[in-house]
């Protein structure tokens, strides 16, 4: 398998790993299950991190496909930008008040689940309105079957006024740090990215190309998955998708400001 | 006596009466069968009957039956007599140059006495007197509603209602219903008609309402005998009146005024219109004025380059003979705010807080936000080139050096200006809010202590010491407790109501990060003390010279917006926190310290009190404040007001003698000590301003007096020209045509009062006694 050389390489991932080895040789366990233990929840008197996505559990199916994609996603997000994150996301349950410590909620799979209660996705609901946000990521990319059927009837319940529509190639997601020109993911099913729009801000962006695949990491730091059709340059393009979607929730359509889109309006023409 | 009549307007309940009836029906069987068992049937029959005649009326009338009768008595008739006291009978068309009031008043009351001696001569009698030998006068003033008036009222009776609405004064007369007017004895009520018998009115025909003449309920009015005072034929009057311009405008953005012109008594004039600011000739046009009378509409359109309150007047110069000055005038008060609050935030990087900030700020339309967030440090690495970002260059010179007064606020959140640029820019800041801009510092790992502010210009600035350690901690349970000042602030006082106000903070999800920092000295407010026991200060305001400063020391409040919302509340207390952190930081007129409290108020001797408010920066009453009065007058002349605090009210107040009806112009300074605690502008008005609606067309209303008394079965009578004695024949002879001498009487008259009802429930059972004794019954 090509390697995509930065997740391991950059240089507090090979703190990390150098420190989870020196730990790991102590207490006798691979590095990622110390660094489980070490992180999760914050420790009296630790600050809690900015951003640390709630990943919701759901009954049926298989809601966590990769246990380590959104870890990855986060190394990445602390690499690349100057967001501090938690070192994973926490598990959350639609049927808890939870859901509100996270404004980032990420919900996955690739197999049908139950529809969650009238109460959760009223909770959910409310989450949305007042600021949350929500990645979907589909593993399976299929809207008639699976994991994007059920998701696209929770989204109608949501959001009956508010269709998932594709998103325009101008919307922040887009660039709201790289300047994406490709929809990456483990598979290449569509180069649309869908969402539902309220007011100025995207809630629920969709993408059906299973972006946890590509991100996800093996304990020896090999990746779980291959890309496919277009290899490590698709697994890169996921990757800064997920980076710019992480922005995005943190910052609005603030590129949008009349004082940033001619700027980057340039640069795109330039490339 | 008229049975027909009788009814039940009260009595014992059913639920007392049927009992009551059963009762005693059980008593009569009983006392039969007894009566039977000592004597012959048709005597025990005889002296049950009695007795249940005697029950049986006792049953009747418990159940309060009432006879109504009704009289017709020979009383002096009830007679309202109206005189219109609105500003427009101070026209000077009436009888040898004087106005119409006083020639009404004299129609009425007959010519003033001369000073005589004592005892020599009389005082001549005047309509009124001779009104009283014959009516029950009822004599009432009236503007936009009717009040009783005295003989002595009616003679110091001045024009000066700001509005006319006859109808009304004679529709809540007319139309009362009939009162008890005497209770009699023995359950016998008096009810007389409170109804006027007949109207006279005295007026110009004025009415300001609108109402359409005559009405179409006229017709339950009584007779109305209307004089019509003031000069139809000889009227000559320019008037602007109808404004139609916007109470508030916005800088810079023009605005459209229109004004109607209307004339009578001229034709083929050229009329110069002028726009004036406080007295200064800002736009100018000729209208030629075709017909008579003529009405015109006049348009000018302005544009306010100044945010505040501002005065505006159109006017067009006095004619020769012309009436009525006063409505050559028309003032239109403009307030002038900013177009929009432009806001600069700039964020040391993406966060939750930027994220809620950024939501709760678009929901008001009028913010225009500029924001800049550091996507990335130094020591990020984005993994591709430049050209494949969309970051943009940081304008440092450009915003700092240029662009900074064109912000109303500018926001550091979580930023640490020291990793991009040096103190030179922050220096710039300093000035920028000392000059009036407005500073907004939230906390974070890059921010106060942490964000290397300590001894910095910024410092200088805030209302907290901060300590040059990184001061950035981790709170257990940070919640926001409001301080005194905090419960008064306009920032963080979210209800009137102090209780719901503490309440409301209460319910403020507690926060997780917090900067420590220690409250600084005098003239800096701590609005919330968060932390554990709320040892530490969460917001802190202060003023500096013209500049505003808030201090939020975290950048967690996010959780205020969705911790309200896990909880199955709204955001609403966050969104209203944060617009209202917003207004006080852009200086807001609302949350001005200084605040002149509108319009005027009469007070003693001709003088007028304005009343003002001065607060200190805890937004207490400044009792001991320096506060400076100027008042521009009409004609431009300004005067210096000395300004009293009242301990009961906490207010300043400034007494001036107006020099007539209109706007005024007054501005108010505060110092406490060498502290400005603010400045506020206000056009105060006294007497309804000019312009009014009283003065829009002042010229006398006949047509309308005309067709009310033809549709009530008055008359209508005209004072112009006529001679007095022979008007006030024409108004006796009208009054006794349509005004009846006579008034019914009606009475109810319980039937238990009448004697012989008594003496029937007296009578009976003396029967019943006798015949007991007579057929050996003891």
């Amino acid at each position: 398998m090509k390697r995509f050389p930065e997740p391991a390489l950059g240089r507090r991932a090979f703190l990390r790993w150098t420190a989870g080895l020196a730990a790991g040789s102590v207490i006798g366990a691979p590095w990622r299950s110390w660094a489980q233990r070490a992180a999760p929840d914050e420790p009296a008197g630790a600050l809690p991190p900015e951003l640390a996505p709630g990943h919701i559990r759901y009954a049926g199916g298989r809601w966590q496909e990769y246990p380590t994609a959104l870890s990855s996603m986060l190394d990445e997000v602390r690499k690349r930008t100057s967001i501090e994150p938690a070192s994973e996301a926490q598990t959350v349950d639609l049927s808890s008040d939870q859901i509100f410590e996270h404004p980032f909620l990420y919900l996955s799979g690739r197999y049908e689940f139950e529809m969650p209660s009238a109460p959760e996705i009223e909770r959910l609901r409310r989450h949305l309105t007042y600021g949350g946000f929500l990645l979907v990521d589909d593993g399976l990319g299929s809207n008639e079957d699976g994991f994007g059927r059920v998701v696209r009837s929770l989204i109608e319940r949501l959001f009956p006024r508010q269709p998932l529509e594709p998103l325009s190639r101008e919307h922040p997601v887009f660039r709201s740090y790289y300047l994406i020109r490709s929809v990456g993911g483990r598979q290449a099913v569509s180069q649309e990215i869908e969402g539902v729009q309220m007011g100025i801000f995207t809630p629920v962006v969709f993408c059906r190309n299973d972006l946890g695949g590509a991100w996800a990491v093996r304990p020896d730091g090999g990746w779980v998955e291959e890309c496919t059709p277009g290899g490590e340059p698709q697994r890169r393009s996921a990757f800064q998708l997920g980076v710019n979607i992480a922005l995005y929730a943190m910052t609005g359509n603030y590129k949008q400001d009349l004082i940033h889109h001619p700027f980057i309006q340039r640069r795109l023409n330039q490339s | 006596m008229d049975w027909s009549s009788l009814h039940w307007p009260g009595g014992a309940p059913w639920w007392v009466l049927v009992p009551a009836a059963l009762l005693l029906a059980e008593s009569l069987r009983r006392r039969r069968r007894l009566l039977l068992e000592r004597l012959s049937a048709r005597r025990a029959n005889v002296l049950t009957a009695l007795r249940g005649l005697l029950y049986a009326l006792l049953v009747f009338f418990l159940s309060g039956p009432t006879l109504i009768q009704r009289s017709e008595r020979s009383l002096p008739p009830k007679l309202l007599v109206l005189v219109d006291g609105s500003g427009s009978m101070g026209v000077k068309d009436g009888a040898g140059g004087g106005t119409r009031l006083a020639q009404a008043v004299e129609f009425l009351l007959g010519k003033a006495p001369a000073r005589t001696r004592e005892g020599e001569g009389s005082a001549p009698q005047g309509l009124l007197d001779r009104l009283f030998q014959s009516y029950d006068v009822h004599l009432m003033g009236f503007g936009a509603s009717a009040t009783p008036l005295s003989r002595e009222a009616l003679r110091a009776l001045a024009a000066n209602g700001l509005a006319s609405d006859p109808l009304r004064s004679i529709r809540s007369a007319s139309r009362e219903p009939g009162s008890p007017a005497a209770r009699g004895s023995r359950g016998a009520s008096v009810f007389r008609e409170d109804r006027p018998a007949g109207i006279l009115l005295l007026s110009d025909g004025g009415d300001t309402t609108g109402s359409a003449w005559p009405p179409e309920d006229a017709g339950s009015f009584p007779p109305v005998v209307s004089v019509g005072f003031g000069d139809p034929v000889g009227f000559r009057d320019i008037s602007l009146h109808e404004v139609r311009a916007p109470r508030i405008a916005f800088q810079d953005k023009e605005v459209q005024l229109e004004v109607t012109l209307s004339v009578r008594g001229y034709s083929g004039l050229r009329l110069p219109v002028a726009l004036t600011r406080e007295g200064r000739v800002v736009r100018t046009q000729t209208v030629d004025v075709r017909g008579d009378p003529a009405a015109q509409k006049i348009e000018f359109r302005f544009t306010p380059n100044e945010v505040g309150s501002l005065l505006l007047s159109v006017e067009t110069p006095v004619q020769r003979g012309e009436l009525v000055e006063s409505n050559n005038r028309v003032e239109i008060p403009l307030e002038v705010r900013r177009d929009k609050i432009r806001i600069l935030t700039i964020s040391g990087a993406p966060s939750w807080n930027y994220s809620f900030l950024r939501a709760a700020l678009k929901r008001d339309p009028a913010i225009d936000l500029v924001s800049f967030v550091f996507l990335r440090t130094s020591e990020d690495d984005p993994g591709v080139p430049t050209q494949e970002l969309s970051l943009v260059p940081f304008p440092v010179d450009r915003l700092f050096l240029e662009e900074l007064k064109n912000f109303e606020i500018v926001v550091f959140d979580n930023f640490s200006a020291q990793e991009y640029f040096s103190n030179y820019y922050l220096e710039r800041v300093k000035d920028y809010v000392r000059k009036g801009g407005a500073f907004w510092i939230f906390g974070g790992r890059a921010s106060f202590g942490a964000g290397g502010y300590a001894r910095s210009p910024i410092e200088e600035l805030l209302p907290v010491r901060i300590s040059p350690a990184s001061d950035y901690v981790a709170a257990a349970r940070a919640a926001g407790q409001l301080t005194d000042s905090g419960a008064r602030h306009p920032v963080t006082r979210l209800s009137p109501d102090p209780e719901t106000n503490a309440r409301m903070w209460a319910s403020f999800p507690p926060l997780r990060r917090l900067n420590l920092t220690a409250r600084s000295e005098e003239g800096q407010t701590l609005l919330a003390a968060g932390g554990e026991g709320g040892g530490a200060a969460l917001i802190g305001a202060r003023r500096l010279g013209e500049g505003r400063i808030l201090s939020v020391l975290s950048d967690d409040t996010w959780r205020w917006s969705f911790g309200m919302v896990a909880a199955e509340k709204s955001n609403q207390l966050y969104t209203q926190l944060v617009a209202q952190m917003t207004r006080w930081l852009s200086g807001d007129p609302t949350s001005s310290q200084v605040q002149i409290l509108p319009d005027a108020e009469p007070g003693k001797e001709g003088f007028y009190v304005a009343r003002i408010q001065v607060l200190d920066d805890d937004y207490r009453p400044a009792h001991g404040a320096a506060v400076r009065v100027s008042l521009r007058d009409l004609y431009g002349n300004v005067q210096t007001l000395a300004a009293e605090f009242r301990a009961d009210t906490g207010e300043f107040e400034a007494r001036f003698r107006p020099s007539g009806r209109g706007s005024y112009r007054a501005e108010v300074a505060a110092m406490l000590g060498q502290r400005h605690l603010g400045q506020a502008v206000r056009t105060l008005s006294v007497g309804g301003g000019a312009g009014g609606a009283e003065w829009t067309d002042v010229s006398p209303r006949w047509d309308r007096l005309q067709g009310l008394s033809a549709k009530t079965g008055g008359v209508f009578l005209r004072a112009a020209g006529e001679d007095p004695q022979k008007l006030e024949k024409g108004v006796l002879d009208a009054l006794q045509g349509k005004v009846p001498s006579k008034i019914l009487e009606v009475r109810d008259v319980r039937l238990w009062s009448i004697p012989w009802v008594g003496f029937v429930l007296i009578l009976l059972p003396a029967c019943e006694w006798t015949l007991r004794r007579l057929w050996g019954l003891a």
